[in-house]
Formats: structure tokens, sequence, C-alpha cells
């Protein structure tokens, strides 16, 4: 199954409250669909204008309607500019399915940049005319670990006239984009340079609203964690070969847990002790057959107050990946995982009741609870399973 | 001599983690001798042992502080 991590970053033209573009990602079945507009101008009515175009197109694709019929319906909604005396706004939609294929619209956007294999990759796009202006449509099929880049024209106009005559322009971004490549595959790391870059040809004051959206392809997003030994330890086996059965990133959070699991497969746990760490969570490790082992409450604590952070999506915390702790190591592997299931023991810990313990210890149950929601709001889809 | 030491929740928090900086900061002499692994949990701290627990030799070794797991090197290996 293949699914993809998506991170978007936005300058505002210099001046601007609010930005002219906009993007707006939405989910069906099999597919998820992402929307990046730029609307005409600059300012609020750039910006209704991108609003009013992700909603209709997020909407319409959503169930299917075709692009010319979408496109009509743009034309015939948008606010007439009082100034230009058009209704304008520009789009590409980028639709994921979990099958590979992937779906570009383009309507006046700069050409997406592809990296399919290491290589740079220049799908062929089916020219459609309507109202006498040309959509371009692609479909083609990715692997896990290429990538899709969407801008917004201020990307490609970045030193127009200051540094460059003619701006950067998208081949000098490929050619960019694939050095960025070379250094790394995390997608925020990627688009956030690509802004930065931007900003500074454009000397810190961009002359237009300027967007990226990065798509990294990726494959198994889903995740389990198991967490908690079994009410019955009769059924230890029954759970730990369910939790390796399942697809997908594998997390074992707790010691007993990480214990039961062990035993029954009988692999032994590396942990890895950084003693640069300054965090007050536990080390983590790993165990064959299980991508990461960690302790318990205190780390699904952390990881909680880490998901309590992020407003809107799970990309808003810098992390380092240098000095890592637990909590931060399982907040990056659900970043990229559309679907977390947490299978949770309800065998009680006892030593956790003891009043004299000088410490906050909420139990594992209100954890659950808490990061279960957060997860949800931050656009994850969650089950839990109790054991 | 194998020294494992906990680092699951409980003996986190009594500070088992104090106890592997001790460790670090040991003589050469005895630091080249030890064998230093972490472990999740020794399932032993649910009432039985105070933790932070530390097992030396196979033998378990509880309610250790930095200055207790010093000495038991250092007693253990000796002066030679």
């Amino acid at each position: 199954m293949i699914s993809s991590v998506i991170y978007k970053k936005s300058i505002n033209k210099f001046g601007e409250e609010v930005c002219g573009d906009n993007f707006q990602l939405s989910k069906t079945d099999n597919s998820k669909i992402a929307v990046l507009s730029d609307g005409l101008g600059s300012g609020i009515k750039a910006s209704i204008l991108s609003i009013l175009t992700t909603e209709i197109i997020s909407t319409m694709f959503k169930k299917g309607v075709e692009v010319e019929e979408i496109y009509q319906t743009i034309a015939k909604t948008l606010p007439v500019c009082k100034i230009r005396g058009i209704a304008y706004s520009t789009f590409s939609i980028v639709q994921v399915f979990k099958d590979g294929k992937i779906k570009i619209v383009n309507y006046d956007n700069p050409t997406p940049i592809i990296i399919r294999d290491g290589e740079l990759y220049w799908p062929k796009y089916i020219k459609k005319v309507i109202n006498g202006k040309a959509v371009y449509i692609s479909n083609f099929y990715l692997e896990p670990d290429d990538f899709v880049f969407i801008f917004s024209d201020g990307i490609v106009h970045a030193g127009l006239g200051n540094m460059m005559d003619f701006g950067w322009g998208v081949e000098n971004i490929a050619s960019y984009i694939k050095r960025l490549y070379r250094r790394t595959r995390d997608i925020k790391y990627m688009v956030d340079n690509l802004v930065e870059l931007t900003k500074s040809y454009y000397g810190s004051q961009p002359g237009d609203d300027s967007s990226v959206v990065g798509f990294k392809i990726t494959e198994k997003p889903t995740a389990m964690i198991f967490t908690g030994p079994p009410l019955d330890p009769k059924q230890d086996e029954y759970f730990v070969e369910k939790f390796l059965k399942s697809e997908g990133k594998k997390i074992v959070c707790g010691g007993t847990t990480s214990n039961i699991v062990a035993r029954i497969i009988d692999e032994e746990i590396e942990i890895n002790f950084n003693l640069d760490s300054k965090s007050d969570i536990p080390p983590y490790g790993t165990m064959k057959g299980v991508d990461l082992v960690t302790e318990g409450v205190l780390t699904l604590k952390g990881l909680n107050n880490l998901l309590s952070q992020c407003k809107n999506n799970m990309f808003e915390i810098d992390i380092e990946e240098k000095n890592i702790d637990a909590a931060e190591k399982m907040f990056i592997t659900l970043r990229d995982c559309d679907e977390i299931t947490l299978q949770v023991g309800r065998k009680v810990n006892v030593f956790y009741h003891n009043p004299a313990l000088p410490f906050d210890m909420s139990i594992r149950s209100n954890l659950i609870r808490d990061i279960k929601s957060n997860l949800i709001r931050l656009g994850k889809e969650v089950n839990v399973e109790y054991c | 001599m194998k020294i494992e030491i906990c680092v699951g929740t409980t003996c986190h928090l009594m500070g088992s983690s104090t106890l592997i900086e001790s460790l670090e900061e040991l003589d050469e002499k005895y630091s080249e001798k030890i064998d230093i692994k972490y472990r999740t949990c020794f399932d032993l701290c649910h009432g039985q042992m105070k933790p932070p627990i530390v097992k030396i030799d196979n033998k378990f070794y509880e309610d250790i502080n930095p200055e207790r797991i010093k000495n038991i090197v250092k007693n253990k290996l000796g002066n030679g």
C-alpha cells in the first residue's frame, strides 16, 4: 500500500498579512487529494479567491467530477476582480492513490517537479482546452521514496530583475531539488530549504506569495503501538503474534511489554544509551522484527506533550534528528503514518499505584485517551484495541 | 564483568541514568573490564525489590546509587 507524507510551506508577499496561496488536503477511501491554489493578486482578495478554489476543487474532485466541470464551476463562482475584470486563480491538484498511481492536474501553476528513482522525471501531460484555457493532466505511477513538488509562481519568479534576469525558473529549481535529494530524504527539510532560498532570492522581501508543497511517497503508512501487558498472561502469545503480523511500523512501548515480546520471539532488545541526551525520557532501542522499543508511560507522556503542541499538523515542531529522544523518535515515526492502531494491555502495574512515589504518574488509559484524540485532531485514523 | 542496568520507568525515575554516568567516570583500569548493557525491565520492581535495580554478573542489587555501584564494582574487581 502506498501513501504520502505531505508538507507545505508558504511565505507572504512582503507587507501582506495574509497569504494569497491556499492549500487544502482531503481524503477519499483510496486516495489523498491535495490542492494548491494561487489567487489573482495578493492579500485578502487573493486569499479569498484561492480558498474558494481549493474548497470547490476538493469537494468536487472527491466526488469524482470531471475536470471540465470543476473548471466551469470555478469560473462561474469566483468573484470578478473589479480592477482587472476577470475571475481568476490558478491551481494544481495532486491525487495519490493507494496503488501508487499519481494524478496531476495543473492549471497555470509552474510545472510540478517529480523525482523518480533518484532522477528528475517529467511525465507526459495531456492538454485539455477548457474555455480557451489550457489545463494539463497527467497520470503515472510512483514508488516509495519518490517525490513530487508543486509550487505557486512566486517561487519560480524569485530573483526576477534582482539577482537574475528571468527569475529562478523551473529548470533551476529542479536541479536544486535534485541536489537536496542527494543530501536528505526529509520532506520538511527539502521544502523549508526551498522556501528559505526563495526568500533570500527576493532579498527577504518576497514580491509575491510563494508556496511549496512537497509529497514524499511512502509505503506501509500504518503503525501499530503495543503498550502494556495483556490482562490475561495466557493470551500474551496471541497478542504478540497479532502485533507482529500487523502491516507497517511496529512500536513496542513499555518495559514489561517489550520483555514479553522479546521472550516470545526469542530476540534480544538492543538499547542505545545516548550520554549526550539531556532528555528526561528513558532511552529507546530496537529488536529484530520491531521498529522501535521504548519505555512506557513516560515516553507516552512525552509523545502526548509533543502532539499537544501541534495545532494543525505534525510538522509544526522542529526536531533535530541528532539527539533525538524516545518520544521524539515515536513522534517522527507516527508523522509518516495515516493509520495508527494502539494495542493496549490492561494489566495494571502495581508499582505505579504506590502512593510513596514522588512523581505524577498518570495512568496509561488516560494517556491513551489523550493521545488518541490528539492524533485524530491531527488528521490520523486511530484505532484502540484493548487486550 | 557484566553490568546490566535497568532503564525502565521506575528505575529511570529513581535515577538509573545517574548510575550510567557514574560508571563512565570510573578509572580506566576498572572501566575496561566492565561491559554495560541496558535492560528494559527486570520485572522485579513490582513490590519485590526497590529500584533502581542493577544486575551484576547475574546477581541482582536493589536501591542502587552512584556511590554504591562504584563501590560494588571496585570491590568485585578488587585492586587487581
